[in-house]
């Protein structure tokens, strides 16, 4: 392949190189391949064949102090070491720190003991940088969220990066209920962020879940949409999901999470029923599948039909799964959503997951000259 | 492939085309086989086909060996086009089912080649513009790859480093992490 291939053809080979890994190791083969790989134009077609390679997840897990602190576990097989996405390089240490959200290789977090302390990092490259404070916010001001949204794409093709990311916080005030949300641009500063006519103000936000690339909220009637490419707001009327929805319903009842399948669904717990409401490709709700806890549970040991006579606190939803438990038991369950199986769960599937791929665009600097 | 069995189409189907080797070797071939390269399609189109088509970047070992994968895989899209209007047959899905495990087999069978015939091929895949030829082709090369540090890669290669160490420790140093 040393002389008797075109650069055509080394492009063509070097593109089918399905592992980040590899395709970084043969850019260290000679200068010409390293050229090849490092081109812009040919890094932005290999994304656009290969999809972005999770190395694991982390999660936020309770140590021995009162806090939490951040933990990875990788991807099996194993893409990339485990050692290379500890987050001891972050200043003060991993545990005086909290995962908020995840995004392509990157997380931003938040100061255990001050949440408007805010990082965005990538582990891998173990880069940091601080999320000013926005300079008009109230002493009293804590963070309630915040969420990681995509930079403006670069020539290979990535969209998120540490020279390229945004960030979406939500500020609450300590003694009123104003949510305040801006959006944090790297290289510019803080906007102020809308919904839109049907949700013109942020108050009494509830997380629904995630799914895809957005985030849902509900807020009375109306569900809310975080688009985490565009970092841009909207809203639509959710239809009465359940009977007598104006007295019965509390809005942190909803949940919504992707299906296995990829369709967005949401489901509530009522009264020992779980229903699941599927997104239609028109965009209006139907509901899916019902079933009765108590009865969908019977086969999980441990069981007590006692665990029913209070209600069902839903701990975790996951891509086609949610993990329940009596709100007055030391016992839990998780229920498939395609199958509506009930199987046993454990304390550590209650903690959210947040996956982190490998950089894209990778390092590719040295040596592309001559 | 909705006017497929047009009697023009059929008559199309049974011309036979001349291919010259650089060597000066010459191999007659269908139009359907010879049109799996878009390269000799457009030839076809534009009517420069008489006499022969001479290939003066393809030897006689290796034509050979892209018209066998030419023949095989024209015979699979025929077979796909008679199936596709009795698609409710399952008896014709069987049939096609067969004849996929049968083609991957065969496509298994002709990778089978050392280093040297499997460049030409990609180079030959290239320059006559056979997509399903060069996939496999490259595809094959890339597997190679995956897996193995950039020493191992040279060796199977034969790739002259022309990096200094000084150099290579910096690259390393930028991704440290891909060569843990």
């Amino acid at each position: 392949m040393d002389e008797s291939g075109s650069d055509d053809v080394l492009r063509l080979v070097l593109e089918q190189v399905d592992s980040h890994v590899s395709l970084i190791r043969a850019a260290a083969v000679c200068r010409r391949w390293r050229r090849a790989i490092a081109d812009a134009a040919f890094l932005r077609r290999y994304r656009s064949l290969h999809a972005p390679a999770i190395a694991g997840y982390y999660r936020n897990v309770k140590g021995r102090r009162p806090r939490v602190s951040p933990v990875f576990a990788p991807s099996s097989p194993p893409v990339v070491d485990a050692r290379h996405f500890s987050l001891d390089f972050l200043p003060g240490g991993a545990a005086s720190w909290t995962i908020r959200d995840s995004r392509g290789s990157l997380l931003v977090l938040c100061r255990a003991n001050c949440s408007t302390k805010i990082i965005v990092c990538e582990p891998l490259t173990r880069r940091y940088k601080w999320i000013p404070r926005p300079t008009d916010l109230d002493d009293d001001s804590f963070s309630s969220r915040s969420y990681l949204i995509d930079g403006e794409a670069d020539e290979t093709g990535g969209c998120i990066g540490m020279s390229n990311f945004r960030v979406v916080c939500m500020f609450n005030h300590c003694r009123d209920d104003d949510t305040r949300v801006s959006m944090y641009t790297l290289g510019l500063s803080w906007n102020e962020k809308k919904i839109d006519h049907i949700a013109p103000s942020f108050e009494e936000l509830h997380l629904m879940g995630h799914g895809g690339d957005c985030w849902y909220f509900v807020e009375g009637r109306a569900l809310i949409i975080l688009d985490g490419r565009t970092g841009d707001f909207s809203s639509s009327e959710l239809p009465p999901l359940v009977e007598d929805w104006d007295s019965h319903a509390s809005e942190s009842d909803f949940f919504i999470t992707n299906g296995r399948d990829g369709k967005l669904r949401i489901f509530t717990v009522f009264d020992g029923t779980m229903k699941v409401f599927v997104r239609l490709e028109g965009g209006e709700w139907m509901l899916e599948k019902r079933v009765l806890l108590w009865e969908a549970t019977r086969g999980v040991p441990g069981y007590d039909p006692s665990f029913f006579s209070t209600p069902q606190i839903v701990l975790m939803v996951g891509t086609g799964y949610v993990i329940l438990a009596p709100s007055e038991d030391p016992w839990m369950f998780s229920i498939n959503l395609d199958t509506m199986e009930a199987a046993p769960a454990v304390e550590s599937m209650t903690s959210e997951v947040y996956g982190c791929e490998l950089p894209w665009p990778p390092t590719l600097h040295a040596c592309l000259d001559g | 492939m909705a006017s497929a069995g047009s009697g023009d189409e059929k008559a199309a189907a049974a011309a036979m085309i001349t291919l010259i080797s650089s060597d000066n070797e010459k191999f007659e071939v269908t139009e359907a086989t010879a049109t799996l390269s878009q390269t000799i399609r457009h030839m076809i189109e534009d009517g420069c086909t008489d006499g022969g088509v001479p290939l003066p970047n393809v030897t006689s070992k290796i034509l050979a060996r892209v018209i066998e994968y030419c023949k095989k895989h024209a015979t699979a899209a025929a077979g796909e086009e008679g199936s596709s209007s009795s698609f409710s047959d399952a008896a014709f899905l069987e049939v096609d089912r067969a004849f996929l495990e049968e083609l991957e087999e065969f496509d298994d069978a002709f990778l089978e080649v050392d280093r040297a015939t499997l460049f030409d091929l990609i180079l030959a895949a290239n320059y006559l513009d056979i997509k399903g030829l060069l996939n496999l082709t490259c595809q094959k090369v890339a597997d190679s790859v995956k897996g193995k540090t950039p020493e191992q890669i040279r060796e199977m290669y034969n790739i002259v480093n022309d990096l200094t160490p000084e150099e290579e420790a910096e690259i390393r140093r930028e991704t440290q992490w891909a060569f843990e």
